[in-house]
C-alpha cells in the first residue's frame, strides 16, 4: 500500500516535470523542469532498488547535463516568438497515437503477471562485479570510455571559437 | 494494489510520449535536446524495471552504459548549438534551413 503510495508521487513529480519541460514559456524553465524530471527518475531507480543507478543519476543528469543545459540557455539568446512551443499541428496527434498504440501493445503484452519485485540490489558492488567479474561487459565500458573521450574532444573543436591566423 | 513492472513500462510510456511531442512540436534547439533526454531516461526507467523484476542486473549494467551515451549526446549537441547559434545568431530551427540539404 505505502508501495503504491510512493510510486504514485514519485510518477506525478516525474510527469509534472515533463511536463513543465515541453509547455513552459520560457526554456530557463524548462531547464528546471527538467532538473525536477530527472530527479523524479533518480527516485524511481531508488524504489526499484537500482541504488547505484540513482546515485549516477544524480551526479552525471542532475549535475552535470542540467549545468550544461543552462550553460546553453544563457549563452544563447531565445527569441521571444520562441517562448511558446506551437509547431507543426500533427505533433500532439502523432504523440497521442504512439501513447494509445504503446499501451495497447504493453496491456496484451502480459508484463501485469511478471509478479513480484525480485530481491537484487543494484549496488555498486554488484553492478561492479557483474561490469568486470563477469567478463560481460568489460569492452563496452572500455569502448564507452572512448567514446565519452571523443565526445569531450568533439565537443570542445566544435564549440571554441574560430582563430583567425 | 502492489506496484507491477507494468506501472513503470506505463510511466516511461508517458515520458516518452510527453518527450515525443516536445521534439516535435518545439522550435527551439535547447527543448528539443532536452525532450531527447527525457526520451532517454524513459528507456531507462524500463531497463532497470525489468532488471529489477526478472531479478539479475543486466539491465541496470545496460542503463550505466545508456546514462553516458546520453551525457556524450548532450555535450556534443549543445557544441554543435552553440556553433549554430554563432554563425546564425538565433536557436530556432525552423529558420536554420541552410543545413537541411
Amino acid at each position: 500500500m505505502i508501495d503504491s503510495l510512493v510510486f504514485l508521487v514519485i510518477s506525478a513529480v516525474v510527469i509534472a516535470g515533463a511536463v513543465v519541460v515541453v509547455m513552459a514559456e520560457r526554456i530557463f524553465h524548462a531547464v528546471l523542469g527538467l532538473a525536477l524530471a530527472l530527479l523524479g527518475v533518480a527516485a524511481v531507480f531508488v524504489t526499484l532498488g537500482a541504488e547505484f543507478l540513482a546515485v549516477i543519476q544524480v551526479l552525471v543528469y542532475a549535475g552535470g547535463v542540467v549545468v550544461l543545459f543552462l550553460f546553453a540557455t544563457m549563452l544563447t539568446k531565445s527569441d521571444l516568438q520562441l517562448r511558446r512551443p506551437r509547431g507543426d499541428e500533427l505533433a500532439p496527434v502523432s504523440a497521442v497515437v504512439f501513447a494509445i498504440v504503446a499501451l495497447f501493445y504493453v496491456a496484451s503484452s502480459g508484463f501485469a503477471e511478471m509478479g513480484e519485485r525480485g530481491s537484487v540490489v543494484g549496488t555498486v558492488k554488484n553492478v561492479g562485479e557483474l561490469i568486470y567479474d563477469l567478463n560481460i561487459y568489460v569492452l563496452p565500458f572500455e569502448l564507452v570510455g572512448l567514446l565519452l573521450l571523443a565526445a569531450m574532444v568533439g565537443a570542445i573543436f566544435l564549440a571554441r571559437k574560430e582563430v583567425v591566423k | 494494489m502492489s506496484v507491477t513492472v507494468f506501472h513503470y513500462v506505463f510511466l516511461g510510456m508517458l515520458l516518452f510520449s510527453i518527450g515525443a511531442y516536445g521534439l516535435l512540436s518545439s522550435r527551439n534547439a535547447v527543448r528539443m535536446l532536452m525532450s531527447i533526454e527525457l526520451m532517454l531516461n524513459a528507456a531507462n526507467i524500463n531497463l532497470v524495471a525489468f532488471s529489477s523484476y526478472l531479478g539479475n542486473l543486466h539491465g541496470q549494467a545496460f542503463a550505466a552504459f545508456t546514462i553516458a551515451i546520453a551525457a556524450a549526446e548532450a555535450g556534443v549537441g549543445l557544441a554543435i548549438l552553440l556553433a549554430l547559434y554563432r554563425n546564425f545568431r538565433t536557436v530556432n530551427l525552423r529558420e536554420i534551413k541552410e543545413l537541411r540539404w
